[in-house]
């Protein structure tokens, strides 16, 4: 069984079509990444599928329309279509979501092979500065920053990215530390390889599966935390996303009874946000089979 | 104009500015500067009036989720891979995901704005002036309005707990100890909190500490919906009002709030764990 599971191990490292593969088979997985797939072709041919454009004007329809046959999930208080501000938000709200996964993941990954590598001075100095951003309460610092650097997107994008770089560091680290110490790396280091060598053609291929993993739940916690900047007014309010749809719903909706303009965004932030969950949940399923158990 | 500017020390190079931030917050009363928003009070006496709000908010909404996500995980651990077992794993993971302010949102909409239930806003009713959530007095009034934002706090955030606590449950019942207990002929409630939950229960002690970073910020947005008196309320309205030394003082009193409360969560984790020393 030890034997089996390690042998499949080592043959996942090194084949990524059949690692992908095996977390495919997971039912999670395939739910997460049919959801994902609804909302990319969505998000992609936005201008084909959705029946109106979001900021058109004149809007298309009355003030707080309910959900009928002509607005499928009503109308804001511009008389703007919802469908197609769900359609056109999702854009914006996945495509912050993957960027500032791919940085914080790039940025964290670095920081963390290089204090696990190396260790000593250049551990402390580097994991130090990681507690500190990780300690700190997430909210008030991306709202500092954003208050200072002025509401964009692309202030979003830089704030949410300093806020989730810490976690995967931690994570990428101490996995750093275990694979430093292995048989294999000892062997690259005999034969004269060079750390550039050892981080990129050893340590690297096998820390790819726990960086994954990470950066899937990077991108749920990306794309909550934009919805949450957005909200409160930080993000870039006249770009229409699911985010600063809740902004204006907050200030309009309620008071008139135009519950279908809250729920849409809400519901699909849950939506992709749980299906990069069960993703990220079905990478560590194939890749720690110590978790099967459970 | 240049008076002003002169007034609030604008006119100085910035590292003059931030040398003298700096040495002015290490006085007492801490000295963060004069808020723009509530010219002439001082940031710090600002912030004092709201903070006790959201203390309350945080410590009491901490309290009962740490107590519901435990119960949760210690039932769904103790039968894994049951029906009540993969319901609850499945409705808290879905929570999980569920942004705070949107659930907030939802929870006012439907038990303050349609079945008016509860207050739409505020910490306490016209009229009442309570000055700190643990007046007495008003004491009923206080958690009527506090009620919807704190149940908005627990449902978005007993899930971390209930998850964790479950797999650990699911570990600590494979011991043998606990095999032992049993045949011992101990009641099954007997075996499960008495012994299981009491060794599962450590990790939760690191957990409330690293989690409440998490609540304070959820906090803040649910203070936001439910226009609480508290300093997320108070930070929306620096933000709004581009209000910067009462932001910073905000950010410095809540990370000071947190780390606090994660030194004290590491000291009390020594005292119920006595391998652990520091």
């Amino acid at each position: 069984m030890q034997v089996t599971t390690q042998k499949k191990l080592r043959a996942l490292a090194s084949h990524w079509p059949s690692a992908i593969s095996e977390v495919l088979r997971h039912r999670r997985a395939q739910v997460g990444f049919g959801i994902i797939a609804f909302f990319t072709i969505l998000a992609v041919a936005a201008p084909a599928i959705s029946p109106y454009s979001p900021y058109a004007f004149p809007a298309p329809g009355v003030p707080y329309a309910s959900p009928g046959p002509r607005f499928p999930l009503g109308t804001d208080y511009l008389g703007e279509d919802i469908l197609s501000e769900i359609i056109y938000g999702g854009r914006v709200s996945i495509a912050v979501g993957l960027i500032v996964a791919l940085l914080a993941s790039l940025v964290g990954t670095v920081v963390g092979v290089l204090a696990g590598y190396y260790k000593r001075t250049i551990d402390e100095v580097l994991m130090r500065g990681t507690d500190i951003v990780l300690i700190l309460p997430s909210l008030p610092l991306m709202i500092i920053l954003a208050a200072y650097l002025g509401p964009s997107l692309q202030t979003v994008i830089l704030v949410l990215t300093v806020t989730s770089w810490p976690a995967v560091a931690r994570v990428v680290r101490s996995q750093t530390l275990s694979l430093r110490e292995r048989p294999f790396t000892d062997s690259a280091r005999v034969v004269g390889a060079s750390d550039f060598r050892i981080i990129t053609k050893l340590l690297l291929p096998n820390l790819a599966s726990i960086i994954a993993a990470n950066a899937v739940l990077v991108v749920t916690s990306a794309i909550v935390g934009e919805a949450a900047l957005d909200f409160i007014g930080l993000g870039d309010i006249t770009v229409v996303s699911w985010g600063t749809m809740l902004y204006w719903a907050q200030a309009y909706a309620l008071f008139n009874g135009a519950w279908w303009w809250v729920i849409a965004p809400g519901l699909c932030i849950i939506l992709v946000g749980l299906a990069f969950v069960l993703i990220s949940v079905s990478i560590e399923d194939v890749f720690n089979p110590k978790l099967r158990s459970l | 104009m240049a008076a002003l500017r002169q007034r609030f020390g604008l006119d100085q190079p910035v590292w003059i500015q931030f040398t003298l931030y700096l040495a002015n917050t290490l006085s007492w009363p801490p000295n963060f500067g004069v808020s723009y928003l509530f010219y002439p009070t001082p940031v710090f006496t600002a912030i004092m009036q709201y903070l006790p709000w959201t203390l309350f908010l945080v410590g009491v909404s901490t309290v009962i989720t740490a107590i519901v996500g435990i119960l949760l995980g210690v039932w769904s651990g103790s039968r894994p891979g049951s029906k009540f077992d993969t319901a609850t794993m499945s409705i808290s993971m879905l929570l999980w995901t569920m942004p705070f302010f949107w659930l907030g949102i939802i929870l006012l909409w439907i038990f303050a704005i349609t079945l008016h239930w509860f207050p739409v806003s505020g910490a306490a009713s016209a009229g009442i002036t309570a000055s700190n959530p643990l007046d007495i007095t008003d004491s009923g009034d206080i958690l009527w309005h506090a009620f919807l934002p704190m149940m908005t706090l627990v449902i978005a955030s007993y899930a971390g707990y209930s998850l964790i606590m479950r797999n650990t449950m699911v570990g600590e019942l494979s011991q043998d100890y606990i095999l032992m207990a049993r045949a011992k002929g101990l009641r099954e409630r007997t075996v499960l909190f008495g012994h299981a939950a009491r060794n599962a229960m450590l990790p939760m002690i690191t957990l409330i500490g690293l989690n409440l970073g998490y609540v304070v910020s959820g906090a803040l947005l649910v203070e936001i919906v439910f226009s609480y008196p508290g300093v997320g309320y108070l930070t929306y309205r620096a933000v709004l009002a581009h209000d910067y030394p009462l932001l910073q003082g905000l950010f410095f009193i809540l990370s000071l709030t947190v780390v606090a409360a994660n030194y004290i969560a590491d000291l009390f984790y020594a005292f119920l764990d006595p391998r652990i020393k520091y």
